[in-house]
């Protein structure tokens, strides 16, 4: 309990460092367009999340074999690939500035990788209790 | 003969399994070094060994079921001499499929809007002139081909692969014919786009001589097709190879 606790903490302060990341972005350059990222970062677990349930059958799960997770699993790809091109695009076009692509992608990445970790640490608990 | 013929018949995943499980088992008594589970754990296991090959008359017969068991891959229904390449990624493989092709597919068509916004907020390439206009632009030609290639992933992706392989026997030989042609017109118009794209390419960009910042745009349009091409091939590959694993576990 203490080991997931310390978990739950750092996973928090990295998920305010990626959010402080992409409102510095938006800030100090007085352009609130990557604002975005953060957007679609936040909804990239949902498709996933969403369709799971559809095919969690216990004779389907040896293989997989729902439609439905495919299309969740391509959603959320198009999602973390939109979240990690849209800053890159305004960024190349000269919308936005160069350091704040940088930073709004490795904060939006931070952000992501908060939410994975989070699910990942949250589902093995699941599966001890079980 | 009969009783060779049902031994070969409902033997192949059995003894397989039991082994597995003798073996596992054994080595964690060896480690734990409990007394009575490892008696009741052998006793438990063992009888279903004997009891399998005994049948048979031959102790041999069932090493060489196990040796013969990479018969399943010589599949009959196939028609290439020989077979796509099996990708063993696990049992993650579909999923990874997934994330893989929806990942090219975003990827392909950023690739081309990135060229599009850059267009419509590109600046002259000369210096003397900052004002001056941009000689070519993103026009509604250069989104056909990329329109083409959407059309036939939906096309490619919309069928059902089972009658593609025309394996089910629903009765409806119709079918088959009918799910092959619409296949072919997926892959018609994912080809037909890329072509479109390289014609762009050479007969708006390159032929014209423009400058390199413009070429780009027509890069972008082929780079789109490819990457479109490559996510329905990522897709396809992964569901189907999927499917021959669904099988082999059904078997």
């Amino acid at each position: 309990m203490p080991a997931g606790l310390r978990t739950v903490i750092l996973l928090s302060f990295v998920l305010a460092v990626g959010f402080l990341l992409i409102i510095l972005s938006c800030a100090l350059w007085q352009n609130w367009l990557p604002l975005l990222v953060a957007l679609t970062f936040v909804l990239a677990p949902l498709p996933n999340a969403l369709f799971s349930h559809c095919g969690a059958d216990q004779f389907a799960a040896d293989y997989e074999g729902s439609g439905a997770l495919d299309v969740g699993r391509f959603i959320t790809s198009m999602i973390v690939v939109t979240g990690f091109a849209l800053p890159t695009v305004l960024a190349h076009a000269n919308v936005i500035d160069p350091k704040a692509c940088a930073m709004s992608v490795a904060g939006g990445g931070l952000v992501y990788g908060t939410i994975l970790a989070y699910s990942a640490a949250f589902s093995q608990e699941d599966s001890d209790y079980d | 003969m009969r009783s060779l013929d049902t031994f070969d018949m409902s033997e192949p995943a059995l003894p397989l399994k039991i082994q597995v499980e003798t073996e596992v088992q054994v080595w964690e008594d060896t480690t734990d070094s409990h007394d009575l589970p490892s008696t009741t754990i052998s006793t438990v296991t063992s009888p279903p060994h004997p009891q399998s090959t005994s049948p048979h008359f031959l102790p041999t017969s069932s090493s060489r079921t196990l040796m013969s068991l990479p018969r399943a891959s010589y599949d009959p229904r196939r028609v290439c001499l020989n077979p796509f390449p099996e990708f063993t990624l696990g049992k993650h493989r579909r999923a990874i499929g997934a994330y893989l092709a929806g990942a090219l597919f975003t990827l392909a068509n950023w690739i081309f809007l990135d060229a599009a916004i850059l267009s419509a907020h590109a600046k002259s390439p000369w210096g003397d002139q900052p004002d001056a206009p941009p000689p070519v632009h993103v026009t509604f030609v250069d989104w056909i081909p990329g329109i083409c290639s959407l059309l036939g992933y939906l096309v490619i992706n919309l069928i059902d692969k089972d009658r593609i392989r025309g394996d089910e026997g629903f009765g409806d030989s119709r079918a088959v014919w009918r799910a092959r042609l619409f296949l072919f017109i997926g892959f018609a118009l994912m080809a037909g786009g890329l072509a479109g794209s390289v014609t762009v390419l050479v007969l708006k960009y390159v032929l014209n001589g423009y400058p390199e910042q413009f070429v780009y745009y027509g890069y972008a349009n082929v780079s789109q097709s490819v990457a479109m091409m490559l996510s329905a091939v990522v897709l396809w590959i992964s569901q189907s190879t999927s499917s021959e694993y669904e099988y082999n576990l059904t078997l």
